[in-house]
């Protein structure tokens, strides 16, 4: 997915930043601590590996944008929000042209995947990453929160601006769903 | 969060899903990818920019419990070998 309008957004944010020390400052501490954050997101999120670059750039242009409306403490949640919506429109945008994604493989005609399929890294990672593809947006967003980047129910819910109560029960779901959907490769090996 | 919420009994995954979800977490960003994105900001892309924070409030909490489980180690060795050498 290109993004034909990026040269003109970078003129025009190059401005806005550098016209403000205090803004600068914090834009680029906002790079240095949520970068690979925001670009690991979108990525286990659903956005192609050729997309997730220009993806996250855009992510940060955006912010840099509404940074007067960002209080001080929940850049992190306002980036991930953005990132959360910019994956949301990218998977449409997929999933309208009918594109799959690059190693996407899960084969629903026959359950999935036999775990002899699966002996690379490369196919294992391609079969996970298909199977949190056709997971409800709200149950893989806490998956993902949890399993990869190993955040606690307290830290998602903080995140999400959601009771913890619901961050467990989504996680709860989210689990059994995926336990569900990855249940073809238990019967070919050893737990 | 506990450790029984973490993994819960039963809950073991086949390796193949062990392996993809290892290699999603390893996958990461370019140093070019950042830069491009700094010069996107009109920012300076060789600045030195603040250290990502520690990536999670578990891992924290499981090296804590690691250290703990250490000390507590060191001090039993010690009063065994202070009781053996007192006879």
């Amino acid at each position: 997915m290109r993004l034909p309008e990026t040269t003109t957004q970078f003129a025009a944010e190059q401005e806005t930043a550098g016209s403000n020390p205090e803004d600068a400052a914090r834009l680029q501490r906002m790079v240095g601590q949520h970068f690979d954050f925001i670009w690991r997101s979108l990525r286990r999120l659903g956005v192609r590996d050729g997309d997730v670059d220009d993806l996250t750039q855009r992510v940060f242009l955006t912010v840099a944008r509404r940074l007067a409306e960002i209080r001080p403490g929940a850049e992190r949640a306002f980036l991930f929000a953005t990132a959360t919506r910019e994956a949301s429109h990218a998977r449409r945008s997929y999933k309208r042209r009918g594109e799959v994604g690059d190693e996407a493989m899960a084969d629903k005609s026959t359950g999935g995947p036999r775990p002899d399929d699966l002996a690379g890294r490369r196919e294992a990672l391609a079969f996970v990453d298909a199977v949190l593809q056709e997971m409800d947006g709200d149950l893989r967003v806490v998956f993902v929160l949890f399993e990869l980047e190993e955040m606690s129910a307290r830290e998602i819910a903080k995140l999400l601006d959601i009771p913890v109560g619901t961050a467990k029960s989504r996680l709860r779901r989210a689990r059994e769903d995926f336990n569900l959907r990855t249940a073809s490769l238990r019967g070919g090996q050893a737990p | 969060m506990s450790f029984r919420e973490r993994r819960p009994a039963g809950e073991e995954r086949p390796s193949a899903v062990r392996d993809g979800l290892d290699a999603l977490r390893e996958e990461a960003p370019s140093e070019d990818s950042r830069r491009a994105t700094l010069a996107a900001l009109g920012l300076d892309p060789k600045m030195p920019v603040a250290a990502a924070p520690a990536r999670t409030g578990r891992s924290a909490a499981v090296s804590f419990l690691a250290w703990l489980a250490a000390g507590l180690a060191l001090v039993l060795a010690v009063a065994a070998l202070l009781r053996w050498l007192s006879g």
